[in-house]
């Protein structure tokens, strides 16, 4: 286990040595600042516009963070030459695969746990209360989405240059999101070509939406009830033991 | 040196060039017409501002049914008074459609519960509609309904009235405008005289378009009930005498009462 820490613990410092994260808080910072100073009409309090602005903001920031960290691992190193000084320490390819994944993982999850930090903070001046149990459920749910779409990166990273796995990553993660609940639908009027590819697409990739719980949060609905977090926890581990499994079966064939 | 003058020679071109552009700029731009890109919107988004504002208004419905967008729903879950109970759906039922495993999860995940939001909750869709009317002036729906919302809901007759203006500003053929005007103008200012001319312009742009009878029928009523505020009786009998005249045979029987009514109120006082 230590050289899957080893190699996360780099990446962590990774994220916060660069400006990426920086220039992301930022923008969420003065966002926020401003829409939460809006006035309609004259009426105080209106809150959920700003948690709708706030939630996308993060959201959005989060991913591509992560996204772009994941994707750049494997063929930074390549490139840098540092793969094969890597390789010829005890560290194994999954371990590598691994390692190099739940850094990413972490590095993103730290930076969303900032982000969502500071968003409550806005809520809570603006309106003066925040629905815990939701925030809660919130946070973790787009903590497994992270999960997947780090894993999801992390293994097109072995196939792909790095702009074409960051760019592939956030398309299916933004056509999923929108559209997936919606997919087969759409697809079954389409030509059948194209109706058996929406249909793949709906049925092979994960669906991020499952973990999107921002109309819940916004609207004050019911919590989610703890047998669905539980599906929901283990469906994201299932997408991210594939990705991973996908992306060593590239590393191992690998010739160093 | 005259090699290098040879190759600089553009240069002296350049402040000679820039003032004249500036001059040219500046005289086109004084005999073109305004193409009303004054608005920051205008020149961030162009022609795809209205869209936006549309899709703000549709967000602004979708707050209103506690974040549950109703393009779900094939059918209209109001679907008026005249639907049988058993197809209006209870309050909180879940509206979903069967799917698969998949559309199950989103299903619970994302709630499609049919509710609306409390009394309370009703601020939170006006970002929406404030923006909605900003980037869409011609969308008078979107005019109608924050104008509503704001004057009747938040009891601000005031910012009420300014969207209504400026709906009509944009809208000058519009009469649902003029009629919404006539009645804040009746009902919360209280000023009867203001209310008959929107109400007269509001009936003089329904005669160029599509009414429905009871519209019309509406129009003459609120036009006679300011005119009779006034003590004009005769215009506000021939207002009444009008709306009778639009009532077909299957009318709306406690309104023809109501008319027949004031007019015959109208007729006792005229006679005393």
């Amino acid at each position: 286990m230590s050289p899957i820490f080893a190699l996360s613990k780099l990446l962590i410092k990774e994220i916060f040595r660069k400006k990426d994260f920086y220039v992301a808080l930022i923008l969420i910072g003065v966002s926020l600042f401003y829409a939460s100073k809006l006035q309609f009409y004259n009426v105080n309090r209106i809150v959920r516009y700003l948690m709708e602005i706030g939630l996308a903001l993060i959201y959005l920031f989060s991913m591509i963070l992560t996204v772009t960290l994941a994707a750049r691992q494997y063929p930074s190193e390549v490139q840098n030459g540092t793969y094969h000084v890597l390789f010829a320490k005890p560290l194994r390819r999954i371990e590598f695969v691994i390692g190099k994944f739940f850094g990413s993982f972490i590095a993103g999850a730290a930076c969303f746990a900032v982000f969502f930090g500071l968003f409550l903070a806005a809520v809570f001046l603006k309106s003066g209360l925040v629905p815990l149990v939701l925030a809660g459920q919130c946070f973790y749910l787009f903590l497994l989405n992270l999960m997947v779409a780090a894993a999801m990166a992390s293994a097109f990273s072995y196939y792909f240059t790095v702009s074409a796995g960051v760019t592939l990553s956030i398309i299916i993660y933004l056509l999923i999101s929108i559209y997936g609940s919606g997919l087969r639908d759409v697809g079954g009027k389409l030509f059948w070509l194209s109706r058996a590819l929406a249909d793949t697409f709906y049925y092979l990739l994960p669906h991020f939406e499952f973990f999107d719980l921002r109309q819940r949060f916004i609207h004050a609905w019911n919590p989610l009830p703890a047998s669905l977090l539980v599906f929901l926890t283990l469906y994201a581990i299932f997408y991210t033991t594939l990705f991973l499994w996908i992306g060593w079966l590239k590393l191992r064939r690998e010739y160093l | 040196m005259n090699r290098r003058l040879l190759f600089a020679w553009p240069l002296f071109l350049i402040v000679p060039v820039f003032f004249l552009s500036s001059r040219i700029h500046a005289a086109l731009i004084h005999d073109q017409p305004s193409l009303g890109l004054e608005d920051p919107w205008d020149r961030m988004l162009g022609s795809a501002k209205e869209a936006i504002g549309d899709t703000l208004f549709l967000k602004a419905d979708s707050y209103f049914h506690g974040g549950v967008n109703l393009d779900f729903h094939e059918e209209d879950p109001h679907p008026g008074p005249a639907a049988p109970p058993e197809e209006t759906p209870a309050p909180g039922e879940i509206l979903e459609r069967p799917g698969d495993w998949i559309a199950r999860v989103n299903s619970r995940v994302q709630s499609h519960e049919h509710r609306h939001l409390s009394r309370n909750q009703f601020k939170e869709m006006l970002p929406f509609l404030a923006m909605a009317v900003n980037l869409d002036p011609h969308n008078v729906e979107a005019v109608l309904t924050t104008a509503y919302w704001i004057g009747t809901q938040f009891d601000n007759t005031e910012e009420a009235l300014k969207v209504l203006v400026k709906g009509r500003e944009d809208n000058p053929a519009n009469w649902e405008i003029s009629r919404a005007l006539g009645e804040i103008y009746l009902r919360k200012k209280e000023d009867p005289a203001s209310a008959e001319r929107f109400y007269t312009e509001a009936l003089g742009k329904a005669g160029s378009g599509e009414v429905k009878k009871y519209q019309l029928i509406d129009l003459y009523y609120r036009l006679g009930e300011s005119l009779r505020r006034q003590n004009k009786k005769d215009e506000a009998l021939e207002a009444y005498g009008r709306a009778l005249a639009v009532f077909g045979p299957e009318g709306n029987e406690p309104l023809k009462r109501e008319i027949l009514q004031e007019i015959r109120l109208l007729k006792g006082d005229a006679d005393r």
